[in-house]
């Protein structure tokens, strides 16, 4: 029994945050299309007793919970323990923790979802769980950092670390840090009020996404890329300034989220000039990324991954150059509180670090399972529906946004009215998008399930990648 | 290097000059973003400083690096000092009144919080030093392919030059995406 609960057999642990991850990112997923159906049908939840679970209020922070920590950190969980063991040349320090924590994970994630619908929230934009679920998450993300580091630590040959192990490192170091600031010091009742607390809530806000879907995603990228296109990545050293520089420009940008807000003005200012430097940490990945791709990119065109990884550098490259300037006061008194600031975190979790997922997953999956993925088809559909479904659906939010910022700028907000009608097109084609995106997942899931049923076995390719 | 230095230091001359009327003005009211462009500058300096310090700027001989460096942090220092005084004489926004003990204020919480800041990731930096952590050379880039994980089988293919014309692509759908997030501001902005 408890070797079927908590198998040590190697890449299991990866394997089972692999699947979960998929689950989550499929509730979670159409949790958000639902939100996006009401904005088209508000009345929709009216007929149907049961669905005052699902509205508006309830769903939208499941879907975010559900995506940025279901999905999002349980696909990061199983690249750290896939990755990290082969760059450190060892093994997972132990398989049997990795499935302790994978069970921790889900009891959080299923918690947090339950306890959004039924209505408790902590009313904390990304630290909506109860406090329990918090301490829970904080455990499990130390108990993520001791099997890392100890795998670290016991590898046979003490050398330098790549690139990649670093931002890995770095990032498990800074997260629980960052986590336990945001959510109310992980005290039943909040400690801080006020702008204070508004400060700590985008302090974390903020760095979550700089202090741990960043680092997580580019450390797989140095380490997918050079397996992907047979080549080192194009400097070490422009990856390790990255490295130092993402660590100490991200720390005070969360205040960017507040300016033109009541909070002091010189820590507005000091935010907007950290944003501004990010644009070095990104500078970095992607002369990497272009440099390693040199007299490669024939391979793009051929392999679904790397389209995944080329796709997500461009997104990336726009996140950085959105975010740093929405973040100025003059653009901010345009964008904030619209649909601008949605389609920017959607092009940042779902464009960017969704998408090296998703190229993770079909480099990981067949040397976990020792099966190829079961369709080239589906594969493509996969990318299709996801590319377009969020270009779709960026382009959308962010006119949408604009719209509705100069609507409520030309008479000092009495167009609200206005705007709201404004929206009706806008929010069916986000709709529409939603479930481009949503159909390229049921494809991916369905690839990965069939795969596992019935996948043709990959000692082949094996052979010929070594040859 | 000495015409960027000069470049730097007039351009530095004329932010300093600069009338009044460089207000960002926009729907609140005109609030000044001069402060965060002063800040701007300053951390732009304080990093290119620690990389100067750190010999990985690739213009700087060796043999001067560390004075460069040195050079490059206190001018963002200096810089910072002066914008807290310069924010002092323009008119900030909710009807704040610009006084110059404002101004010191503002300048004080600055300096304080770039000095903690400075003071941590200096301790950081120099422990990293001192393990050798920031001065990797690039072979350790090769490690990736001495693991167990053998690469993937189209890696195998021979290299194609010609195929680096796909590169614009990508670059093309960053450009029109940025140029259309630009002109949408614009557009609002000018709108509203």
């Amino acid at each position: 029994m408890l070797d079927k609960l908590l198998p040590k057999r190697e890449g299991s642990a990866a394997l089972h945050f692999l699947y979960s991850a998929i689950f989550w990112m499929a509730l979670g997923m159409f949790m958000g299309l639902w939100a996006a159906v009401l904005m088209v049908v508000p009345s929709l939840t009216e007929s149907v007793p049961v669905l005052q679970y699902f509205t508006f209020g309830r769903v939208r922070p499941v879907h975010t919970n559900l995506v940025t920590f279901g999905w999002l950190t349980g696909a990061y969980f199983a690249t750290l323990f896939y990755m990290l063991p082969r760059v450190a040349g060892t093994k997972l320090y132990s398989e049997r923790l990795g499935h302790v924590i994978a069970w921790l994970h889900h009891v959080a994630i299923a918690g947090t979802a339950l306890s959004l619908a039924f209505g408790y929230n902590a009313g904390r934009e990304y630290a909506e769980s109860p406090w329990p679920i918090k301490w829970l998450i904080a455990i499990i993300f130390l108990m993520v950092g001791y099997l890392s580091f100890m795998t670290v630590q016991k590898r046979p040959e003490k050398t330098e670390l790549y690139v990649s192990a670093w931002y890995f490192l770095g990032s498990l170091v800074t997260t629980p840090v960052v986590y336990v600031i945001g959510n109310q010091f992980l005290f039943p009742n909040n400690p801080l009020s006020g702008v204070n607390d508004a400060i700590a809530n985008w302090f974390y806000g903020h760095n979550i996404l700089g202090y741990w879907f960043t680092p997580i995603g580019v450390g797989a990228i140095y380490y997918l890329l050079p397996k992907m296109v047979g080549r080192p990545i194009y400097s070490h050293r422009l990856s390790m300034i990255g490295f130092w520089s993402i660590m100490w420009v991200y720390g005070p940008t969360g205040t960017h989220h507040l300016v033109n807000g009541p909070v002091p003005y010189w820590l507005q200012s000091v935010a907007i000039a950290f944003s501004m430097m990010l644009i070095i940490p990104v500078w970095t990945v992607l002369a990497n990324f272009y440099g390693t791709l040199q007299g490669r990119w024939h391979l793009v065109r051929e392999s679904i991954p790397l389209k995944f990884l080329t796709a997500a550098m461009v997104f990336y490259f726009i996140t950085c150059f959105q975010g740093p300037m929405q973040s100025l006061r003059s653009v901010s008194a345009i964008t904030h509180f619209t649909d601008w600031v949605v389609g920017h975190a959607h092009i940042a979790l779902l464009g960017v670090f969704s998408f090296i997922m998703y190229a993770t997953i079909y480099y990981v999956l067949p040397r976990l399972t020792g099966r190829e993925m079961w369709s080239k088809t589906l594969m493509e559909w996969h990318w299709h529906l996801s590319f377009w479904g969020i270009v779709l659906m960026f382009l959308d939010l962010s006119l949408a946004g604009l719209v509705q910022g100069a609507l409520w700028a030309k008479d000092g907000s009495a167009s609200f009215i206005e705007s709201v009608h404004a929206m009706a097109p806008y929010y069916l084609v986000r709709a529409i998008s939603g479930m481009m995106i949503l159909l390229g997942q049921v494809c991916l899931i369905w690839n990965m399930y069939k795969s596992a049923k019935s996948g043709r076995p990959l000692e082949a390719s094996s052979d010929q990648a070594t040859a | 290097m000495r015409k960027i230095a000069k470049l730097f230091g007039l351009t530095c001359l004329l932010l300093l000059l600069q009338a009044p009327s460089a207000y960002a003005d926009h729907m609140t009211g005109g609030s000044p973003d001069i402060l965060a462009l002063y800040g701007s500058f300053a951390l732009i300096m304080f990093f290119t400083g620690l990389l100067a310090r750190l010999k990985l700027l690739p213009f700087v001989p060796d043999q001067s690096a560390r004075q460069w460096g040195a050079l490059a942090i206190a001018l963002g220092g200096l810089l910072m000092l002066i914008g807290g005084w310069q924010a002092a004489k323009l008119t900030l926004p909710h009807d704040v009144e610009a006084t110059r003990a404002f101004g010191r204020a503002t300048t004080q919480q600055l300096i304080g919080m770039i000095a903690i800041g400075i003071g941590a990731g200096s301790l950081i930096l120099r422990l990293a030093l001192r393990k050798g952590a920031t001065s990797f050379g690039e072979t350790i880039k090769f490690s990736i392919f001495e693991t167990e994980d053998p690469p993937d089988p189209q890696a195998a293919t021979p290299a194609s030059p010609q195929s680096n014309r796909l590169a614009l692509i990508p670059l093309g759908v960053m450009a029109v995406i940025s140029l259309l997030l630009v002109t949408g501001v614009i557009f609002a902005l000018t709108w509203g």
